[in-house]
């Protein structure tokens, strides 16, 4: 097998980051925090880290890196050459973000960059679905490749955003809660009605998928009943690490799931 | 590298070569040279570009590859093909197959498989032997270490010495082995040697078609009863039974002949357990039927033709003996007739579809079909294939099917086919025709029983164990010297058997290997002797069953490390033994033997056509064909006047019911008219409860026998796998390529399964060949299904019957 | 543009792989790597009654390389254009340009392009080219000892053997518009009907 591990790390990476810009521009929007807070000021560092991360994942499952600079040539036609435009756009927008929460820029820099932000995240996750929507492998080119993508995109973002916020004591909205579950829920469920038309080998994976869903969801519920702080916060952790290791493990069988079926 | 810019690049979208070749694309003649024109500087670009591609390794820096022509190495499949090798700097860089120009069917072109094509990762294996080696282990061990050639010379000439002194040279064997096969080299320079220097112990009869080989001429008295293949054109009918030349080659070309036979209007059916490549490509239908039960499908085509009258009555009265009661040889008139067999007159069961339905699996209307459709349909070709008679009881659907092929007159006739051994008539190929000389030892054994020789040799017997030459043997085997063959471990039966006796130095006291690789025979050798390929040394590939070729092997590059050519190491042995003169006729070298092969067997004997050695080496032809316009059918005379033209049986005619065998008096085995018999490993008797499935061993298309196992362009292609139905998959909860263990009371292999729709419900099928590596609990890893099977001999032919096993398989812990 | 093709006669293709090593022999292609794949197709199901049977499978073999397509989604689908097309219509890969992302792998329903291990880039058939400019055949061409392998101008020869182009499992024409024309096999028919399957997609897995 190829060496799909970076492309599990790249895409599932990606994807959480682009969540993470939706969701704190829904949070902030919505009025649950405010454009300064350190939760938003983390945030744009943690976008930038995770953008970084895949993009060395990216690059590096090349098979020729040094040839990467004809990547965007076929930008006209190939979803990759968009992907990796789009990729390049919004890091150089996060990275602009997370040195304009340290150092001071100019307001013609700072105040369009949440929304430039905003709009190559959604070119990313876009560009980055149709990649994969390919005719010649049946097991991807389905609406169930956009589905998936979209709600790990807010699960994973949703789980690092309630994370940070709990980190810097602000109070996580039920909102929040609410997306991040709902999210998890669609994904689980769209993953668990892929795998059990599949092969009943698949069986173990599905139950593990299952039973992460459904901690994230009860640590979540506690949560939301919970008084104390302290334990609020580990069952936060809980449901983030649930939630990321399904997604990783939903990802790794996605990926998987293109030798059953290609000829 | 090179890292030319974005517009240097660009002329290859553009290059004038391409515009030129497009526009010549339209015409019938499909790369006019006017491409070449333009040829050198596209070339270049794309040398250029092959080269950071990273392909044509050698080919692409040097100067133009040396194409040298000459034959597929000889490894004892039923191919001969020709190969074209590009051979640059000392290495073989490409191997080309046959591009004669004229590819008709008198003389169609000799196109390798992927044995051949896929050589090169054999021949430049890491794997290969480079130098001597000694024993220090255990035997079996597999632990050696390097010594000098002079120091192994002395220990084969010390150790030969001391046998032949202690024991007697009869206590010598260079056992059967095919594993290098053109003449000069494998054991036949061995062979020649022994035989000036005493003699060995002899064998008798093959591996391959033991019991076709000895019970064809029971019937027809020769095994000389096959047309020549280009006949098989004229014919209306062919049952492939049991064949499969997709894949084992019976011949080259035998599928390309069957594909015209099809395109001429004949039907094709092939009976077979599996959907074989063959039952795929080449037949109209497939027939699978349970392995085994051959011969009673046989039985009962003939009751149907017999009931319905189709049988030729006419040839029958003319040229059989034995068909009824009217037509018994003399003193045998009260004996059981064929026709009461099939009547069942004398044991009270007609061989009615009904009765073979629940033997054979096959629907008693499909028999009647194909009885009616290869009684009737016009010249029609029963080919038996040799897999079924590596069986309990081989003979007798080797009798079976030739006698079909009597009682419906198919013999003797263009388009017919007498069925039997069929060695092709007019000259039948002459093998290997390297002088070995004569053996001063006379007894021989049948080639299977030599485990019975090292453990019971004096007590071997004419009647029960087939010795031959002598009453008794003065000694067991004491000494093997293994040339070429892999049948010490792999290839004999029984191998965790062959292994316990191998290992006890008390009974073999010295074994020498010679070979290309450690192969599991060379493990259990004391002394390890390295040898170059046939594409390192001179050679003569000469027909198989049907030749009419013969094809010049030059050395095409140099042996490498110390390895030397099987006949240099004999007769590097013959200077000590004081025989080089008389083994080398004066100095000859390999080439030399060449030369006289060409010109004093060949050009006289067979081929007075043939260009002679120098002009077919100087041309670089390596090839010759003598053409096939009009091919010969075997007992066409006997045919037209069997009177005049007896066979040399001993009624001179065709023998349903053979009085010799009468005479051997074991009816229940050997019975005088050819007999459906249950086999002694079945799924009908009680060995089935513990191992429920038959498991067969078919040639595989990835292997010559054991050979090129470790070849990973073919074991890519074709990997070793058990195979199995999806509904003993399903009882067993296997899923695909899992790793299973197969296993009966003579050992285990744990191997991973492949499931498949190709093979019958019932029935595994383990492809024969793959290196017997057992683990430390003894589990064969490799997958060699003669870890499976049985020693037992066939009754008559004193064969191999390592078809006839029954397994059991489950899902294995082991990965 | 004249299009080129391959003809596989699956009537007759036993199914032998010569064309596959042969092409790995004069590719110099590593283990693992195959521009030429042999797919073993079965279809059907077994039936019996008390241990007869009354129904058996049957198969047959389509020899697949890269089809040069018209239309190739490869092309569309490499970002940094190192696939291109020739006047000739061979699709070919430029090592200068090819960044090794496989993305071409994923999306040829044909699965021809293989990464190369060794380069770090994409390797595919080339018609072999070489021998084209020199008047000869590809090299599985010539292999064929079945002789149901052809090479030429797609037009031509779909006038000599009938313009045939899609059977089990292959995706449809108007997909990619590949240069392959086939005689299809008698069990090729209602092939997706009867449960049919590719049976050994695993030994062309990297």
């Amino acid at each position: 097998m190829k060496n799909y591990f970076s492309l599990v790390l790249f895409t599932y990476l990606s994807q959480a980051a682009i969540g993470m810009v939706f969701v704190r521009e829904f949070l902030i929007i919505s009025g649950n925090i405010s454009r300064g807070s350190r939760s938003v000021l983390n945030s744009y560092h943690i976008i930038s880290l995770l953008l970084i991360i895949s993009l060395l994942a990216a690059f590096f499952h090349l098979g020729r890196p040094q040839n990467a600079i004809h990547a965007v040539r076929n930008i006209t036609s190939s979803p990759l050459s968009m992907e990796i435009a789009s990729m390049s756009m919004l890091i150089f927008f996060a990275l602009l973000g997370s040195i304009s929460m340290i150092y001071s820029m100019p307001r013609f820099v700072t105040t369009p960059l949440p929304s430039l932000m905003v709009i190559a995240s959604f070119l990313l996750l876009v560009t980055m679905t149709m990649v994969y929507l390919l005719p010649a492998v049946p097991a991807w080119n389905r609406p169930f490749t956009p589905l998936v993508f979209t709600f790990t995109a807010l699960s994973a973002g949703t789980a690092i955003m309630s994370l940070l916020m709990f980190h810097h004591d602000t109070a996580i909205s039920l909102r929040l809660i609410a997306i991040s579950s709902l999210a998890l829920l669609i994904m689980a469920v769209a993953y668990i009605t892929r795998l059990s038309w599949g092969e009943p080998r698949l069986l173990g994976i599905t139950l593990i998928i299952s039973l992460l869903t459904v901690v994230a969801l009860t640590a979540f519920i506690l949560t939301v009943r919970s008084s104390d702080m302290n334990k609020s916060f580990r069952l936060v952790v809980i449901s983030a690490v649930a939630i990321i290791s399904s997604g990783l493990i939903a990802r790794i069988v996605f990926f998987l799931s293109y030798d059953n079926t290609v000829l | 590298m090179n890292k030319s810019s974005d517009k240097s690049k660009k002329p290859i979208l553009n290059r004038r070569g391409f515009v030129q070749w497009s526009s010549v694309v339209g015409g019938s003649l499909l790369f006019s040279p006017v491409f070449e024109a333009y040829g050198s500087k596209s070339t270049r670009l794309i040398k250029k570009r092959s080269s950071v591609v990273g392909k044509g390794e050698a080919g692409d820096q040097g100067p133009a590859p040396t194409i040298i022509r000459t034959a597929c190495p000889g490894h004892n499949c039923g191919g001969r093909c020709v190969l074209k090798v590009h051979v640059s700097g000392g290495q073989i860089v490409r191997i080309e197959g046959d591009d004669r120009p004229h590819d008709g069917i008198d003389d169609p072109q000799l196109r390798a498989c992927i044995r051949g094509r896929g050589y090169r990762k054999r021949q430049y294996s890491p794997d290969r032997l480079k130098y001597p080696l000694k024993r220090t282990g255990k035997r079996g061990e597999g632990k050696f270490e390097r010594i000098s050639w002079d120091e192994a010379y002395d220990i084969l000439y010390r150790e030969i010495s001391r046998v032949r002194e202690k024991y007697g040279n009869s206590a010598i064997y260079v056992p059967y082995g095919t594993g290098s096969y053109n003449n000069l080299n494998g054991r036949w320079p061995v062979a020649r040697l022994m035989n000036l220097i005493g003699g060995s112990l002899g064998f008798y009869n093959s591996y391959s078609w033991a019991c076709i080989n000895i019970a064809t001429p029971y019937v027809y008295g020769t095994l000389s009863t096959g047309n020549q293949r280009q006949d098989w054109v004229n014919s209306k009918y062919i049952i492939m039974w049991g064949w499969n030349p997709a894949e084992m080659r019976d011949g080259t070309n035998s599928e390309f002949f069957i594909k015209k036979a099809r395109e001429n209007g004949a039907r094709v059916v092939c009976i077979d357990p599996r959907l074989s490549m063959s039952a795929i490509a080449l037949a109209d239908e497939w027939i699978p039927i349970r392995p085994g039960t051959d011969a009673a499908m046989m039985s009962a085509m003939a009751y149907v033709m017999i009931k319905e009258d189709l049988v030729d009555k006419d040839f029958i009265k003319k040229a059989c003996v034995g068909f009824d009661r009217s037509q018994m040889p003399e003193g045998y008139e009260d004996e059981e007739s064929y026709s009461d067999y099939i009547l069942g007159t004398r044991d009270g069961t007609p061989k009615t579809p009904e009765w073979a339905e629940k033997i054979t699996r096959v629907p008693a209307e499909t028999i009647a079909r194909i009885a009616r459709e290869y009684a009737t349909s016009g010249p029609a070709v029963l080919y038996q294939g040799y897999g079924m008679q590596r069986r309990a009881y081989g003979e007798q659907v080797v009798i079976a099917g030739a006698v079909l092929a009597a009682i419906t007159g198919n013999v003797g006739i263009s388009g017919g086919w007498a069925s039997g051994l069929a060695n092709q008539v007019g000259g039948a190929p002459f093998w290997t025709v390297f002088p070995t000389g004569s053996n001063p030892v006379r007894a021989s054994i049948p080639v299977f029983l030599w485990t019975e020789a090292i453990i019971r040799g004096k007590e071997m017997t004419a009647e029960e164990h087939g010795l031959r030459g002598v009453r008794q043997l003065d000694n067991d085997i004491k000494l093997i010297w293994n040339v070429a063959s892999n049948i010490l471990i792999n290839q004999h039966s029984n191998t965790n058997r062959t292994a316990d006796i191998l290992r006890d130095e008390s009974k073999v006291e010295f074994i020498a290997v010679q070979d290309n690789f450690l192969t599991s025979s060379a493990m259990f050798a004391d002394l390890v002797l390295p040898v170059c390929t046939q594409f390192e040394m001179w050679g003569v590939s000469d027909g198989w069953k049907y030749g009419e070729e013969v094809i010049v092997m030059p050395k095409v590059v140099d042996p490498p490390f110390e390895t030397k050519s099987d006949y240099r190491i004999a007769a590097d042995m013959a200077e000590r033994f004081g025989v080089y003169d008389r083994f080398t006729e004066g100095g000859r070298d390999e080439k030399d033997w060449c030369e006289w092969i060409i010109d004093n067997v060949y050009r006289r004997r067979r081929f007075p056509d043939m260009p002679s050695f120098s002009e077919m080496v100087e041309s670089n032809r390596a090839v010759y064909v003598r053409k096939v316009n009009k091919p010969l059918v075997a007992f066409e005379a006997f045919r037209k006047d069997p009177e005049a033209n007896p066979l040399s049986t001993p009624s001179g005619k065709i023998e349903l019911f053979s009085s010799r065998l009468h005479r051997m008096n074991r009816p229940d085995e050997i019975p005088a008219v050819p007999k459906y018999i249950e086999e002694w490993e079945s799924p009908f008797g009680p060995e089935a409860s513990s191992y429920p499935l038959q498991a067969i061993g078919h040639h595989y298309m990835s292997r010559v026998h054991s050979t090129h196992d470790n070849n990973e362009w073919t074991m890519e292609a074709y990997p070793q796998l058990l195979f199995i139905n999806p509904k003993d998959a399903e009882e067993r909860g296997l899923h695909d390529e899992q790793m299973v263990k197969v296993w009966n009371d003579r050992g285990a292999i744990i191997i991973p399964c492949k499931i498949t729709r190709k093979i019958m419900p019932g029935v595994v099928n383990i492809p024969q060949g793959a290196w017997y590596k057992p683990d430390r609990d003894g589990d064969d890893r490799g997958g060699n299904v003669n870890t499976l099977t049985s020693e037992r001999w066939t009754p008559l032919a004193k064969g191999n019957p390592q078809h006839t096993i029954m397994v059991q398989v489950e899902r294995s812990s082991k990965r | 543009m004249s299009k080129l093709a391959f003809y596989v006669d699956t009537t007759a293709c036993s199914g032998c792989k010569a064309c596959q090593v042969a092409c790995n022999d004069k590719n110099d292609l590593w283990p693992g790597i195959s521009w030429r794949r042999v797919y073993e197709v079965e279809v059907g199901e077994w039936k019996e009654r008390d241990g007869v049977i009354t129904e058996k499978p049957a198969g047959y073999y389509i020899s697949m390389s890269c089809n040069h397509c018209e239309n190739p989604e490869c092309l569309k689908s490499c970002p940094s254009k190192a696939l291109f097309q020739t006047l000739d219509g061979l699709v070919l890969v430029n090592p200068d340009l090819c960044i090794g992302c496989f993305y071409c792998e994923w999306s040829c329903p044909y699965g021809a392009l293989n990464f190369d291990f060794n380069t770090g880039i994409m390797s595919k058939c080339d018609a072999c080219e070489d021998l084209l400019f020199i008047g000869k055949n590809p090299a599985c061409v010539d292999a064929c000892p079945m002789r149901v392998l052809k090479f030429g101008n797609f037009r031509e020869m779909a006038n000599e053997f009938g313009e045939i182009t899609q059977i089990f499992p292959l995706p449809d024409y108007s997909m990619t518009r590949p240069g392959i024309l086939l005689k299809p096999h008698d069990a090729s028919k209602g092939a997706v009907d009867d449960n049919a399957g590719v049976n050994n997609t695993q030994n062309y897995r990297q």
